[in-house]
C-alpha cells in the first residue's frame, strides 16, 4: 500500500531541508523510470509481477519519506528517498534481464508455433496425396469396372 | 458423383485441414484487443457496498472515524501507474467533468499512488475523521481532518453542514506528457473515472 500526503504543512526551513525535498524528487524520477522500464518489458512479453511488487515497495518508501519531510524529520526522509532510489535502480538493472529473456523467449515461441504449423501442413499434403491415390484406384476399379491400368491405358 | 467432384470434395477438405492448422499462429500474430477500462468505487467498512457511515448515519460528528475501502480493478490492457487523488468539497464546488476529462478544481486532500498489474484488484483502507471546524466569515470551514491516521490541513467551506462529499479521481501516469492526467488512453480509446461519497457533518464545533 502506498500513501502520500501532498499537503504539508510549512515547518521552518532549514539546511538540509531543501537537500531532503531534492532527494525525494529524484526519488519520484527513479520511480517514473523504472514504471516506464517495466512496462516496455511486460510489451515484450516477459512477466513482471515480482518487479511490481518491488516498485509499491519503492512507491511504500517514497510516500513514508514525505511523511517524514511533513513533519520535519529531514534525515530521515532523505535515508528513505535514497531507499526508493536504490530499489527503483534494482528494478531498472533486473528489467533489461526480463526484457531480453523475454523478447528471446517470445522469438523461440513464434519459431515453434511456425515450425509446428508447417510440419501439420506438410503432413496433410503428404497423407492426403496417398489418400487420394489410394481412393482414385479404389473408385476407378469399383465405380467404373476397370483395372486401373486398363483406364490408364485407354485414357 | 464423378472423379471431379471427389477430387473438389477432397482438395476443400484439404484446405479446411490446413488452415485449421494454421489457425495458432494467425492467432498468435493478431493483437489482443479487449475493451480497456478502470474502475474504481468507495466500499463500506466491512469491504462490501453498505454500512458507509458509523451505525449507517450520514451525520457524522467531528472527531467520527469513518471506514471505507478503495476499490480499483485495472483493465486497461497493460500495468499502470495510477494516482487517487481524494478531494474534500461542498456541495457547490465543482465536481470533475467526465465529457471533457477534466477534474474537479478543488484541491488535493490526499493521495494514494500504485502500480497496478493488468486484471489487477487492489483494496486501500481509507479511514477517516473531520477533526476541527472553525467560523469564518459567515461560514462554518473544515479546518484539519485525519486520514489513515495522518492529520491533513484543508479549508473547506460548509454554510450549514450538510451536502459534503468526498471525491475520488483515478489519474494515470502518461509517458508522453511525463505527469499524471485525468484520464486513461489505451490505443484510440480513452476514459476517466471519478466517485464521489455525501455526508453532513451535525455537530459544528
Amino acid at each position: 500500500m502506498m500513501i502520500t500526503i501532498v499537503r504539508p504543512q510549512f515547518h521552518q526551513a532549514r539546511g538540509d531541508q531543501k537537500e531532503a525535498e531534492m532527494r525525494i524528487s529524484q526519488a519520484e524520477d527513479s520511480i517514473k523510470a523504472a514504471y516506464l522500464s517495466l512496462l516496455e518489458a511486460e510489451r515484450s512479453g516477459g512477466d513482471i509481477s515480482e518487479l511490481v511488487q518491488l516498485l509499491n515497495n519503492a512507491l511504500e518508501y517514497h510516500s513514508k519519506s514525505n511523511e517524514e519531510l511533513y513533519l520535519g524529520k529531514y534525515d530521515m526522509a532523505e535515508d528513505l528517498a535514497n531507499k526508493t532510489v536504490e530499489a527503483s535502480n534494482t528494478i531498472l538493472e533486473a528489467d533489461v534481464t526480463i526484457k531480453v529473456v523475454a523478447e528471446h523467449i517470445e522469438e523461440v515461441r513464434f519459431r515453434n508455433q511456425l515450425v509446428m504449423s508447417l510440419s501439420i501442413v506438410c503432413l496433410i499434403m503428404f497423407f492426403g496425396f496417398l489418400f487420394w491415390r489410394k481412393f482414385k484406384g479404389y473408385y476407378i476399379t469399383r465405380m467404373m469396372g476397370y483395372k486401373p491400368g486398363a483406364v490408364n491405358h485407354e485414357s | 458423383m464423378s472423379l471431379d467432384d471427389w477430387r473438389i470434395i477432397f482438395i476443400s477438405i484439404c484446405n479446411v485441414l490446413i488452415i485449421s492448422a494454421c489457425v495458432p499462429l494467425i492467432i498468435a500474430s493478431l493483437p489482443n484487443k479487449n475493451e480497456p477500462f478502470f474502475a474504481l468505487a468507495v466500499l463500506g467498512e466491512e469491504g462490501i457496498a453498505d454500512n458507509y457511515y458509523p451505525e449507517d448515519n450520514l451525520n457524522i460528528e467531528i472527531g467520527d472515524e469513518v471506514s471505507w475501502t478503495i476499490y480499483l480493478y485495472n483493465h486497461i490492457g497493460e500495468t499502470k501507474y495510477v494516482a487517487v487523488r481524494i478531494k474534500l468539497i461542498n456541495s457547490t464546488m465543482m465536481t470533475p467533468n467526465s465529457t471533457l476529462y477534466k477534474p474537479s478544481s478543488a484541491p488535493i486532500n490526499y493521495e494514494i499512488r500504485r502500480i497496478l498489474l493488468n486484471n489487477e484488484t487492489w483494496l486501500c483502507p481509507f479511514s477517516w475523521s473531520i477533526q476541527k471546524i472553525e467560523f469564518s466569515e459567515g461560514y462554518y470551514v473544515i479546518k484539519q481532518l485525519t486520514v489513515n491516521d495522518r492529520t491533513i490541513e484543508t479549508y473547506v467551506n460548509v454554510r450549514d453542514g450538510s451536502n459534503i462529499r468526498f471525491i475520488l479521481e483515478l489519474w494515470l501516469y502518461e509517458k508522453d506528457l511525463e505527469d499524471f492526467q485525468f484520464r486513461w488512453r489505451y490505443d484510440d480509446e480513452m476514459g476517466c473515472v471519478w466517485n464521489q461519497v455525501w455526508f453532513n457533518i451535525t455537530s459544528m464545533g
